[in-house]
């Protein structure tokens, strides 16, 4: 009888700390880091023979490390360390398409990281040459953040032909060519990309970045309304709703503020964009004096 | 011929009754009924990851399997003196060597076939049920595992090897495991000192040594399909029957040597 009630006793004294550790673990733990990984060479050979499976665990690590750092504790994920445990990934496998995907998702909206992205995506697609999604992604960084739709073009065309029964990405290799409107083509682009985002993190980047590009397309479309009516630009976003041509002004999702540029296009304070450091650390987007560029 | 069989068929009895593999095999059955979970985590590619899962599952176990089994196979009946009586017999030396040797291989091959049957069981009940229009590149998984089965077979053959020199278990165990390790990593190192990353102030000797090694220890390498398998890549007919015949003269060296030490023995 004895035994049984300090059995008892212990189960609930486990259940107790079980129930309350949580809690004190959140308040108490240090922050949260994604450790670089040891040179490739050390984890070709420390795989055993299992190269592809070690790939996939640092892949798992790096989505666990982003999960928890953005969407459990609310802060903002290392990027700079993502892109290396990324590439030491696809370095043991460089076929393990996980990698590509997910750094296209968490890394394309930074201006400054795109050159190395587009080397890890060609490095995918010279190693996956049937997937669409590769050229798709490369196509789409070279013609939004470096503006260079000559090497956009080559790249969806290249996304359209292994992908012939989607017209998308052959009208978006169209308009990179002409010229056409980048928000729209932006909003295409994003579609496409909310569309096969099976991860909830990723998918609620994307619905944001789309409903900033859709409040930029909406005030766009209201400046030429204004300019057709009046026959001049207006000076201030605010002039769209003085003269009725909007009854108010879209928000920012990312917290800033639309104004209209030189050049007659509108553009948000806050940029659309995240930070990129070199030593690692990541920025939030911040309100800064100058004139800021607008990434997609 | 007979001798060889009858210590073939009492070591195939003695290991599908060892403890040791049967639990083994309850965790590779673990493992592989995880195999859901862990693909469960892929944003892009499930069933690739499922396939990668099951065969390193197999090959890590099988790998594990070989080095216990192997050396449960003649050195623990050396220690123990069991096979005293029977070495006592006319029987030829050789025949003890080849019939233990080919009993190993019936257990590594029922290992690797249990294993390999049981996670395409499991690939195929998920792929079917994601009902999504991929198919299960079956006879890639089959010669993925033919590899395992090639990579096992040669390290037995070594364990065989050093069993038959060594005194205690202890050293066969242990350069086994080197071998192993050596052999599994010789290729990359090779591949990394020709790529031109290291500096002109890599020593030339440990170059040297490099190639040496590449060429006397075994390429473990040569039998890793498993990408062929997880991306449903083309693989040669060719490329399969160069694996196979260099993994069986390799094993068919070292069992030839085993031989002759063995006979030379004094027990």
């Amino acid at each position: 009888m004895k035994r049984v009630g300090l059995g008892i006793l212990l189960l609930l004294v486990v259940a107790l700390t079980t129930y309350y550790y949580p809690k004190i673990q959140e308040t108490y733990e240090p922050p949260l880091r994604l450790h670089r990984l040891p040179p490739i060479l050390a984890l070709r050979i420390g795989s055993f023979g299992n190269k592809e499976l070690l790939s996939a665990l640092i892949f798992y690590n790096t989505e666990f490390y982003f999960g928890e750092k953005a969407g459990f504790r609310k802060e903002t994920p290392e990027l700079k360390l993502i892109y290396d445990a990324l590439n030491k990934a696809t370095d043991l496998d460089p076929r393990n398409m996980d990698c590509y995907y997910f750094a296209q998702g968490t890394l394309s909206w930074i201006k400054p990281a795109i050159p190395v992205l587009n080397r890890l995506l060609k490095k995918g697609f010279k190693h996956r040459p049937w997937d669409w999604y590769l050229p798709f992604f490369i196509g789409a960084n070279y013609y939004f953040q470096l503006k260079d739709p000559i090497h956009a073009a080559k790249y969806m065309k290249e996304a359209a032909r292994l992908n012939p029964r989607s017209p998308l990405y052959a009208m978006l290799a169209a308009r990179m060519l002409y010229q056409g409107n980048q928000t729209e083509a932006g909003i295409i682009y994003l579609k496409s990309l909310i569309r096969e985002a099976a991860n909830p993190i990723l998918r609620k980047k994307f619905e944001k970045r789309l409903h900033a590009l859709e409040a930029i397309f909406f005030l766009e479309k209201g400046i030429k309304r204004y300019e057709n009516k009046f026959g001049k630009r207006p000076v201030k976003i605010g002039d769209l709703v003085k003269a009725g041509i909007i009854s108010e002004i879209p928000t920012d999702p990312y917290g800033g503020v639309f104004y209209i540029g030189k050049d007659g296009r509108v553009y948000s304070t806050s940029k659309l964009a995240e930070g990129w450091r070199k030593n690692g650390s990541h920025k939030d987007s911040k309100i800064k004096k100058g004139v800021p560029k607008r990434g997609t | 011929m007979q001798s060889i069989i009858a210590f073939a068929l009492t070591t195939l009895k003695g290991g599908v009754r060892d403890r040791l593999l049967q639990g083994l095999i309850l965790v590779g059955f673990l493992l592989i009924a995880s195999t859901a979970m862990f693909s469960s985590f892929s944003m892009r590619q499930p069933v690739e990851v499922a396939i990668n899962y099951g065969l390193s599952v197999i090959h890590i176990l099988s790998i594990i399997m070989t080095l216990f089994f192997g050396l449960n196979l003649i050195s623990r009946e050396l220690d123990s003196k069991e096979n005293h009586f029977i070495l006592s017999q006319p029987i030829p030396r050789s025949s003890y060597i080849m019939g233990k040797y080919s009993g190993f291989l019936l257990n590594i091959f029922l290992i690797v076939a249990i294993l390999g049957f049981f996670s395409t069981a499991g690939l195929l009940l998920m792929i079917s049920g994601a009902n999504n229009g991929i198919s299960f590149p079956l006879v890639k998984f089959v010669s993925a595992l033919c590899g395992i089965f090639f990579s096992c077979a040669i390290l037995g053959a070594v364990i065989v090897l050093f069993t038959s020199v060594a005194t205690s278990s202890i050293f066969p165990f242990l350069m086994s495991c080197a071998v192993y390790a050596v052999g599994e990593n010789t290729q990359t190192v090779k591949r990394y000192l020709a790529s031109g990353m290291v500096g002109k102030d890599f020593p030339p000797v440990f170059r040297v040594l490099s190639d040496i090694i590449y060429y006397i220890f075994p390429n473990f390498a040569l039998f890793d399909f498993k990408a062929y398998a997880i991306y449903g890549l083309p693989l040669s007919g060719r490329l399969l029957l160069v694996s196979a015949a260099y993994g069986g003269a390799y094993a068919a060296v070292c069992l030839f040597f085993a031989v002759i030490l063995f006979e030379r023995r004094d027990i």
